[in-house]
């Protein structure tokens, strides 16, 4: 039976370190989306993702509604994704750095062209595209997380698709 | 060319149709001209889109165990609470300052521990780690630091050690130093010391920017891109020159710039405040850091707000102003301190009457008199005084019998000698 993560929750401010285990590993991909469509595929998203987690471990018992710990800690994971621009802004750039490629072939260049495409969308449109094809979720959940009508998931959906594939039209030679 | 099932083909392909309307549709397209072409591209792209995303899936599951051997073990448990809730309640509301008290309890490791040890743990507000052989592992909750061992903070955690000669270091979020007898090296973050005296050797605190040596002292030493020193109590040395209580001043190339009066000593040390609510904080240090947080927050509302904006606030805005009231630095604003004594008159509760009582004292008489119009209104009564009770010469003697008869064990308002 799968615990809910408000229970998960009460059981890891008990001292349960294996409830927070298992929050880590059901939120570890909505994580790393907040952070993929804040910083790009070329930013440190494994680390931000592990600051993420250890900001929102260190700041469990100020959670005031433990039902609602995915939304607080990708509030957190998008704080930590500023800060990491801001100091990236002060000090010296990192381009490249933390680039994790594809493995090489035909197929790598298509994918960059694509995720180069979502990452020119604006922002809400990014979002729900990562949502989608990244975090695999469905029109409901993310409905829920988007406080807008599945129709207009699916409205938003279509027009992110439809600038993708202007996008890369455009970029096609 | 257009077809009134082309909106729905989306939805179609992201599985968010009722099975009812599936096959229609997916039959429907197979013959229609504009649906057909069109629902082929549209599986293209989400051919492509999965693929593209399909790297970074993997990323977000291989993530997974790097942040589960990151974490400090076991989980955080909040074990003290502020001695003062009212306090802490009154604080956050006024000046969104939070004194969120957790500490990590963590399971003793085993130490490897050739170096003496010059320091212990005695409070932390989250993980820290300690580096003694090239690795950083984490400090348990009553760790010591060996001579010469390097500590960090995790995160926004703060902590507290305790020196061997009897001094106190602490350490902001994201500070990271090496502790030594008498000595600490500062690599960046924040740390506030007191030094325990020893005439024979100083205590000096080093950064890059150059070496501070107290002299029987307080400080607060911040080390980013350079050093900032602000002298908390006593005096610090710095490229020969005296840095006097309540001055700060930049450090670079060992020399520290001319000193300046320390503005808001609270507001730099509130991070200091944390620690000293959850463990080992004598009680007068406890009381002292309380009073200069609510003196500013006091001074803030009396000098920079309307008075209207002050009484909208109203019982919660009470104890800053007292505490302000109460203050040397008040009285260089006597129109700030008058507008403090009419609010606090009107909105204070019945837990600060001992502040109105000693304000009966107070050198100023509209500050005595607004006061004792505050004590009327809680206890409903004005105790035989009249407004020139508070202008003439026989206020201190009104004062103390006001206070005597509050203080009677047969009065309602006895607080059993707590004032």
């Amino acid at each position: 039976m799968d615990l809910s993560d408000a229970l998960l929750v009460a059981a890891a401010r008990a001292g349960r370190r294996d409830a927070y285990d298992e929050l880590v590993r059901r939120h570890a991909a909505s994580v790393m989306a907040v952070c993929c469509a804040r910083l790009g595929r070329k930013g440190p998203l494994e680390d931000l993702v592990q600051e993420s987690f250890l900001r929102g471990f260190q700041a469990l018992a100020t959670l005031a509604d433990p039902g609602s710990f995915g939304a607080w800690l990708r509030g957190i994971a998008t704080h930590a994704c500023i800060d990491w621009l801001r100091k990236k802004e002060r000090h010296v750039a990192l381009e490249g750095q933390h680039d994790a490629a594809a493995p090489p072939g035909a197929d790598d260049e298509r994918s960059k062209a694509v995720l180069d495409a979502v990452e020119s969308l604006d922002e809400i449109h990014r979002e729900v595209v990562t949502m989608f094809y990244f975090e695999k979720k469905s029109y409901k959940e993310m409905s829920a997380r988007l406080g807008i009508t599945p129709a207009g998931v699916n409205a938003r959906l279509q027009k992110a698709r439809a600038l993708l594939r202007e996008k890369l039209q455009g970029a096609a030679p | 060319m257009t077809c009134e099932h082309k909106e729905k083909l989306s939805a179609l392909l992201d599985g968010e149709l009722p099975t009812a309307d599936l096959a229609a549709l997916e039959e429907h397209a197979s013959s229609c001209a504009t649906c057909g072409p069109s629902l082929e591209a549209l599986r293209s792209q989400a051919s492509d889109l999965d693929a593209a995303f399909a790297p970074l899936r993997a990323r977000a599951e291989a993530v997974v165990p790097r942040v589960l051997a990151a974490l400090p073990t076991p989980a955080p448990r909040p074990v003290a609470r502020p001695r003062w809730p009212f306090v802490v309640s009154l604080l956050s509301a006024a000046a969104g300052f939070a004194a969120a008290a957790l500490i990590f309890r963590q399971a003793p490791l085993p130490e490897k521990r050739l170096a003496p040890v010059v320091a212990t743990l005695t409070a932390a507000t989250g993980a820290l780690e300690v580096n003694d052989s090239d690795v950083w592992r984490p400090l348990a909750s009553g760790g010591s630091i060996g001579e010469g061992d390097w500590v960090r903070t995790v995160g926004v955690a703060t902590a507290a050690f305790e020196c061997k000669d009897g001094s106190e270091v602490r350490l902001n979020a994201g500070t990271e130093c090496q502790l030594a007898s008498r000595t600490v090296m500062l690599r960046k973050g924040e740390i506030y010391t007191k030094v325990a005296p020893d005439p024979a050797r100083r205590f000096a605190v080093t950064t890059v920017s150059g070496k501070i040596e107290a002299l029987g002292t307080t400080l607060d030493i911040a080390h980013a891109e350079a050093t900032r020193l602000t002298v908390v109590e006593g005096k610090a040395l710095v490229g020969g020159k005296t840095i006097e209580e309540g001055f700060t001043c930049s450090i670079s190339g060992g020399i520290p710039t001319n000193p300046t009066r320390a503005e808001k000593v609270a507001t730099v040390l509130a991070w200091v405040g944390e620690l000293a609510t959850i463990h080992r904080a004598e009680d007068a240090e406890f009381d002292r850091r309380i009073n200069q947080i609510l003196e500013t927050i006091g001074q803030t509302k009396a000098e920079h707000l309307r008075e209207t904006d002050i009484r909208a606030m109203g019982e919660r805005c009470a104890l800053p102003l007292a505490r302000y009231l109460e203050s040397p630095r008040s009285l260089e604003n006597s129109e700030a301190r008058h507008v403090a004594a009419r609010v606090l008159a009107d909105v204070a509760p019945t837990l600060l009457l001992a502040d109105l009582l000693r304000l009966l004292e107070d050198d100023d008489s509209y500050v005595r008199i607004e006061s004792a119009r505050g004590l009327e209104r809680i206890t409903g009564s004005a105790h035989g005084t009249t407004r020139e009770t508070w202008t003439g010469a026989g206020y201190r003697e009104a004062a103390r019998s006001w206070r005597a008869d509050l203080d009677d064990p047969s009065s309602p308002w006895c607080t059993g000698g707590a004032r």
